[in-house]
C-alpha cells in the first residue's frame, strides 16, 4: 500500500510514548478479533449468495458471492497475519517497537479499508460505507493526528472509488452513476463527513487526556500530601512525646526527692496520670501514622502467635473486669494460631477491642472472647460484651478517628483512636473488622486475619488436628448455645436481625 | 557497696530525672549526653549496667553505641537496657522480641519509665 511508507519515513512523533503503544498494541489486537467475525460474516454472506444463485438465478445481478468470499479470505489472511506480527510486537520493549507498530496499525488500517471499499464497489451494499466511519474513528482514538487524517482521507478516496467504478464495464452497476456532477457532490460529502468524524473524535479525546492528566496529577500531589501530613504527625508526636515523658519523669523524681506536703502530693500525682494519658494518646496517634504510612508494613513482620498475644493481654484485665463486676471469659482452641504480623500492633489490637469491651460494659455484664481457627486459613477473633452498645447511626463513625458516641464520651474517658487503629493495622495484614451492635444490649466484633503459613513451627499440626475433630458445625452450635446462655430472649433473633431498626451492622 | 548505673541520654531533663530516681532507690548513678561522651566514661571507670536511649543524636545512635560497648573488652559482660518510645517497638527500627536475639542487650523499656517497672528489670539483670 503506498500510504505505509509516507507514515514510515517521518521522524518519532513524541506521541509515541511506551504506554501508548502498549495501549496501541492492545488495541489493534482487539480490532484483530473484531476482523475474524466480519470475516466469518462474511464468509456466510458469501455462501448465502452461492445459494440464492443456485436457486433464485433471476436475482443473481445483486447477489455477488464471488466478492464476498474473496473479502471474506483476504480479511482472514490479513487477520492471521497481523496476529502474528502483533504477538511479535509484544515481546519487544514498547519503546523500541514503538515506529514498527505505528507503521503496522497504518498499513492493516488501510488494507481495511481498501476491503471495506471494494466491498461497497462490487456488491452495491452502501451502508457498509457506514463502517468507514467507525473505522476512521477508532483510527482518530488510536493514531497520532497526522496519521488518522490521512486514513481519513484515504477512505474519502475509496468511497470516491467506489462511486467511480459506476462506470467501470462489468462492475454491477455499470452505467448507474449518471451525473458527474452528482458523483462529485457525493464525494465531496463522504469526505467531508470522514475528516469530520476524525475531528470530532480527536477534540473529545484530547479533552478527556487533559482531564485525565489534571486528575492523575492532582492524586499523585494528594498522595504526597497524606505521606507528608502522616511524617508530620509522627515527627510531631514523638517530640511532644518526648517532652511529656520528661515532665513524667520528673515529676516521678520530684517525689523522690523530699516527701511532698499531702496536697502537693495529691497534685502531683493528678499531673502524672494526665501526662501518662497524653503519653498513651501521643502513641495511639504515633501507631496509627506509623501503621499508616506506605512501605512500613512490608517490613519487620514475622509470626506472630495470636492466641499467646491474646493471652498475654487478657491477663492483665482479669482483675479490672472482677473490680468491675464483669464476667470475662476467653474460649481459645489449642495451638497457636500464627499470623504475619508486627507483634506490638497486634497487641494493640487486642488490647483496644478489650478494653472497649470491659470500659462499656455497666457492672453485672459479660464479656466473652473467642479465638478460633476458621476454613481457608484463618483466624477469627470475636469480642462480644453485653454493654452500653451503639446506636446505628454511629455504628460506621466509630471507625473515624477521634469519633466517639455520646454515650461512650459519658461513660468512660478515651481517645477515639481505638477502633480506627484496629481497623488500620487489620486491613493492612490483610484481615477485615465487622462490628455488630444492638443498641443497650451489646456489641460483637469481629476480627477476620489471614493465617500465616509457618512451615515446621510447633504445634501447627496439633492445631489442625483439633481443627479435624471438631467439625465447625459442631463449634458453631456451641457457639450458638454460649449467646443463647447469655441472652436467652433474642440471641436467636439477634443472629438473623440485622437489618432490623436497632440491630444493624457495619462491615469495614 | 552500691551498683553503678550509666544512663546514656541526650535529653538532659530525662537523664537527671532517671538518675534522681534511681539514686533515691539507692544506686550509684552517672550521666552521659552522647555516645561519644559514654565511652570516654566507660574507660574511665567501670559500672554495673547501663541504661541506653535508643534516640539521640541519631535514630540508632543507641544501637551503635551498644555495639561498641560489645566489643570493646573491658565492658563487653556489662549489662545494657535499651529506653524506647513505641515507634521503635512497632517495626521502625526492630522487631522487639527478636532484638535480643541479634542485639547485645538485656531488654527494652518504654518512655516514660515506670519506676516500678525500671527496679524490677534493675534487679533482674543485675541478678
Amino acid at each position: 500500500m503506498s500510504q505505509a511508507p509516507a507514515t514510515s519515513s517521518r521522524p518519532v512523533d513524541p506521541v509515541l510514548t511506551p504506554s501508548f503503544v502498549a495501549v496501541l498494541v492492545a488495541r489493534v489486537q482487539w480490532l484483530v478479533v473484531l476482523r475474524w467475525f466480519y470475516a466469518g460474516a462474511l464468509a456466510v454472506l458469501g455462501a448465502a449468495a452461492v445459494w440464492v444463485r443456485a436457486v433464485r438465478p433471476w436475482d443473481a445481478a445483486q447477489a455477488t458471492p464471488a466478492a464476498l468470499l474473496t473479502v471474506a479470505g483476504l480479511m482472514a489472511l490479513h487477520s492471521a497475519l497481523m496476529w502474528w506480527v502483533l504477538g511479535r510486537c509484544e515481546r519487544h520493549d514498547p519503546a523500541q517497537v514503538g515506529r514498527f507498530v505505528r507503521v503496522v496499525t497504518n498499513v492493516q488500517m488501510a488494507l481495511d479499508l481498501a476491503m471495506l471499499g471494494f466491498l461497497v464497489a462490487f456488491t452495491d451494499v452502501w451502508f457498509l460505507a457506514a463502517i468507514l466511519v467507525f473505522h476512521v474513528a477508532v483510527g482518530a482514538s488510536l493514531l497520532p493526528s497526522r496519521d488518522s487524517y490521512v486514513q481519513a482521507g484515504l477512505a474519502g478516496a475509496w468511497v470516491c472509488g467506489a462511486f467511480w467504478t459506476g462506470q467501470w464495464q462489468g462492475s454491477p452497476h455499470a452505467g448507474a452513476v449518471a451525473h458527474n456532477a452528482l458523483v462529485l457532490l457525493a464525494g465531496a460529502f463522504w469526505w467531508a463527513l470522514l475528516l469530520l468524524s476524525v475531528w470530532f473524535t480527536r477534540s473529545i479525546l484530547s479533552r478527556l487526556r487533559n482531564i485525565n492528566r489534571r486528575l492523575t496529577r492532582a492524586n499523585e500531589e494528594l498522595a504526597e500530601l497524606d505521606r507528608t501530613k502522616s511524617r508530620f504527625l509522627r515527627l510531631s508526636s514523638h517530640q511532644l512525646r518526648g517532652n511529656v515523658a520528661a515532665i513524667h519523669s520528673m515529676l516521678g523524681a520530684m517525689e523522690t526527692v523530699s516527701p511532698l506536703a499531702d496536697r502537693q502530693a495529691a497534685l502531683a500525682r493528678r499531673i502524672r496520670d494526665r501526662a501518662s494519658e497524653l503519653v498513651e494518646q501521643m502513641d495511639e496517634m504515633l501507631l496509627l501514622s506509623t501503621v499508616r504510612e506506605n512501605g512500613v508494613e512490608i517490613r519487620n513482620r514475622s509470626s506472630v502467635d495470636l492466641a499467646s498475644v491474646l493471652a498475654e493481654a487478657v491477663d492483665p484485665l482479669k482483675a479490672q473486669a472482677r473490680d468491675k463486676g464483669l464476667a470475662l471469659t476467653v474460649h481459645t482452641e489449642d495451638g497457636p494460631l500464627y499470623v504475619q504480623a508486627w507483634s506490638d500492633a497486634l497487641a494493640v489490637v487486642v488490647q483496644n477491642l478489650l478494653s472497649n469491651a470491659l470500659k462499656y460494659t455497666l457492672s453485672g455484664g459479660r464479656v466473652d472472647v473467642t479465638l478460633r481457627r476458621l476454613p481457608g486459613d484463618r483466624a477469627e477473633l470475636v469480642v462480644a460484651d453485653t454493654g452500653i452498645g451503639i446506636a446505628p447511626v454511629q455504628q460506621e463513625q466509630v471507625f473515624h478517628e477521634f469519633h466517639r458516641a455520646p454515650q461512650a464520651r459519658q461513660l468512660a474517658g478515651g481517645t477515639g483512636l481505638g477502633l480506627p487503629i484496629v481497623q488500620t493495622v487489620v486491613q493492612r495484614l490483610g484481615g477485615r473488622v465487622s462490628l455488630s451492635s444492638t443498641h443497650g444490649e451489646g456489641t460483637t466484633v469481629t476480627v477476620l486475619l489471614p493465617l500465616a503459613q509457618v512451615q515446621g513451627a510447633p504445634g501447627e499440626t496439633a492445631a489442625g488436628d483439633t481443627d479435624d475433630s471438631h467439625p465447625p458445625t459442631d463449634r458453631n452450635a456451641s457457639l450458638n448455645s454460649e449467646s443463647c446462655e447469655r441472652r436467652p430472649p433474642q440471641a436467636g433473633k439477634e443472629r438473623t436481625q440485622d437489618a432490623s431498626a436497632d440491630t444493624s451492622k457495619v462491615e469495614v | 557497696m552500691a551498683k553503678k548505673i550509666l544512663i546514656v541520654d541526650d535529653d538532659p531533663d530525662l537523664r537527671d530525672a532517671t538518675q534522681i530516681m534511681l539514686s533515691g532507690a539507692g544506686y550509684e548513678v552517672v550521666g552521659a549526653s552522647s555516645g561519644a561522651e559514654a565511652m570516654a566514661l566507660l574507660d574511665k571507670q567501670a559500672v554495673d549496667l547501663i541504661l541506653l536511649d535508643v534516640m539521640m543524636e541519631t535514630d540508632t545512635e543507641g544501637f551503635h553505641l551498644a555495639y561498641k560497648i560489645r566489643e570493646n573488652p573491658q565492658t563487653k559482660d556489662v549489662p545494657i537496657l535499651m529506653i524506647t518510645c513505641i515507634e521503635e517497638k512497632t517495626g521502625e527500627v526492630l522487631e522487639p522480641d527478636k532484638a535480643g536475639d541479634f542485639l547485645p542487650v538485656q531488654g527494652f523499656l518504654r518512655k516514660p519509665l515506670d519506676m516500678a517497672q525500671l527496679q524490677k528489670k534493675i534487679q533482674a539483670v543485675l541478678k
